[in-house]
């Protein structure tokens, strides 16, 4: 294992009082109301701005929220280099805002030189596992702080997979010596999708790398009479993930927990009682199956 | 080369839409490989597609949505971006679609987007360094000719045959109030920069624009003054030069 241990992975100074994704059309609305919210995640690429109203919004809601910054651009599985300008803006930002918690994907978006700004799927091998330690330390070392990886959803499997996704992301943040942000929406993306079993997932995940969940909708598309879940980020998360969250939150207690809304953004209120509804959800102890499904019905057909 | 790089190479030509080789390598299961890989085809297309609407609403109304959806795709394939950042990504828009509309009727609206991606810049660039007054001020006046000035980072000057700023306020906004707009009604020369969050057109007439664009090229201020009186003997540079020096679009100088 390289340099940095799991524990200061920065979760003690998020609270357990459920965060939300930071969305530029709410900066003002946040600044003007703060909500209680827990946190505020940003991604990490809206905030490159060398000035103007993103930085600017952020460090006026910092002084209100803790932050954490995640990334969708960096290409951690790519076999392209490094990009050396995106780190170079990460780096900044990371020493300007000091967030608690820095995070990136267990997938891939340029090829040779190309970016296509999306979460493509990496191959479950040997090979990859070891592209990923090395790059992820890289960026471990060049922020001199521990990193977040996050489980990504798919819509196709490599026949070239030697191992299971639970197994791969395991070992990866073991040899990497990073933390594990565990989405929820995710595994159950992927089990529904590729058939893995969920609890088994939850079960192989190291108690001591766990770092972040998050929680989000997802969309169910059909074709030629077969469904296939899409990681839509869209209104609340389902039952069945709430309940595989609560599954989560057992088995690693005292890790913080983030809801994303990404298509179709809601206004802030809409998203602020969407997480006190995963923190009723979180303090009961259990799915309250009525109460979330008036809050899907009350979102239009997916 | 390695399974994992040519894995990702199979995956960027599905992308594009090759996928006569994917049974090889995607495991089919409920779905064949080419509706996989044609998930995430949707996907990388709607992503990028709303990043441009978003940085050129204005052009998305000129041309109409299904236009642009097109133009798009189009872009993407054949101006792709190395950048991670999702945000850069719109630069080559401008010029693209100038050579797609080369010949046709409608050649003001790539100018437009280059109005529309000048104030994206603006929006993101660094703040303006404080200027030097007293610096400035202790210059012996046989310095002043030979001055080259810098601009904050924000600034941006937009140049067109065509009415532009009148095109993108009629359509920057769905809302936008629509009023009749004579293409012939003369260009415009604009000069673009951030004041706290916001962005300001500072329209320029033609001894301003000499000034500003001879500044802009390099030019010394000595230089930027003779293409002032060039176009209007009666303007006083200093004016235009205290100006832009207040208003932090100048904000510095520096001596040969």
């Amino acid at each position: 294992m390289r340099g940095f241990s799991a524990q200061p992975l920065a979760a003690q100074a998020l609270p357990l009082k459920t965060g939300i994704g930071l969305r530029a059309i709410h900066h003002d609305d946040l600044i003007e109301s703060r909500p209680p919210v827990g946190w505020l995640e940003a991604h990490s690429e809206n905030y490159f701005a060398e000035g103007g109203p993103q930085p600017a919004a952020l460090e006026r809601l910092r002084a209100d929220y803790p932050i954490a910054f995640h990334g969708v651009g960096l290409s951690l599985g790519s076999t392209d280099p490094l990009n050396e300008i995106h780190l170079r803006h990460l780096e900044r930002i990371v020493r300007r805002f000091e967030p608690s918690i820095v995070s990136e994907h267990l997938s891939f978006g340029a090829v040779a030189g190309v970016h296509y700004h999306d979460l493509l799927p990496l191959p479950y091998t040997r090979e990859c596992v070891d592209h990923l330690v090395a790059r992820i330390s890289a960026v471990q070392d060049r922020l001199r702080r521990p990193i977040l990886i996050e489980n990504a959803s798919c819509y196709l499997r490599y026949r070239a997979d030697e191992m299971s996704e639970a197994e791969f992301v395991r070992e990866i943040a073991q040899h990497a010596g990073c933390g594990v942000l565990l989405d929820i929406n995710n595994i159950y993306v992927n089990a529904r999708n590729h058939g893995l079993d969920p609890d088994d997932y939850l079960s192989a995940m190291p108690l001591d790398r766990v770092g972040e969940f998050h929680l989000a909708g997802h969309t169910i598309n059909v074709h030629d009479g077969q469904e296939i879940l899409i990681d839509t980020h869209i209104g609340p998360p389902c039952a069945a993930v709430m309940a595989l969250y609560l599954k989560a939150v057992r088995r690693f207690p005292e890790v913080p927990t983030l809801f994303e809304w990404d298509t179709d953004v809601p206004p802030l209120p809409t998203l602020v009682a969407q997480a006190q509804q995963i923190d009723h959800v979180r303090e009961t102890g259990h799915v309250d199956a009525r109460r979330t499904t008036a809050f899907l019905r009350s979102w239009p057909c997916r | 080369m390695s399974t994992l790089a040519e894995l990702q190479r199979s995956f960027a030509r599905g992308l594009a839409g090759d996928v006569a080789d994917a049974d090889a390598w995607v495991s089919g299961g409920a779905f064949t490989p080419a509706t996989r890989l044609q998930i995430y085809r949707n996907n990388v297309d709607a992503i990028f597609t709303q990043y441009l609407q978003a940085a050129f609403p204005a052009v998305e109304r000129l041309v109409g949505a299904d236009y642009f959806n097109g133009l798009a795709r189009a872009y993407r394939e054949a101006c792709p971006t190395s950048s991670g950042n999702l945000h850069d990504g719109g630069g080559g828009l401008p010029n693209f679609l100038a050579s797609q509309l080369a010949g046709s009727p409608h050649p003001y609206i790539s100018d437009v987007a280059r109005l529309e991606w000048a104030y994206q810049e603006a929006l993101v660039a660094a703040d303006a360094m404080a200027f030097d007054v007293q610096a400035f001020l202790a210059l012996a006046p046989e310095q002043h000719e030979t001055l080259r000035l810098t601009w904050a980072p924000s600034v941006r000057h937009v140049r067109s045959a065509y009415p532009i700023n009148a095109l993108w306020e009629a359509n920057r906004t769905p809302d936008a109030e629509q009023t009749d707009i004579r293409l012939n009604a003369g260009g415009d020369s604009l000069l673009m920069h951030r004041v706290g969050q916001q962005v300001i057109v500072r329209s320029l007439d033609p001894a301003s624009d000499a000034f500003v664009s001879a500044l802009i090229g390099g030019a010394s201020l000595g230089e930027a003054i003779a293409a002032l009186e060039a176009i209007d003997p009666n303007r006083d540079a200093s004016a235009l030069l205290f100006e832009f020096i207040q208003s932090a679009r100048i904000d510095g100088f520096h001596l040969p």
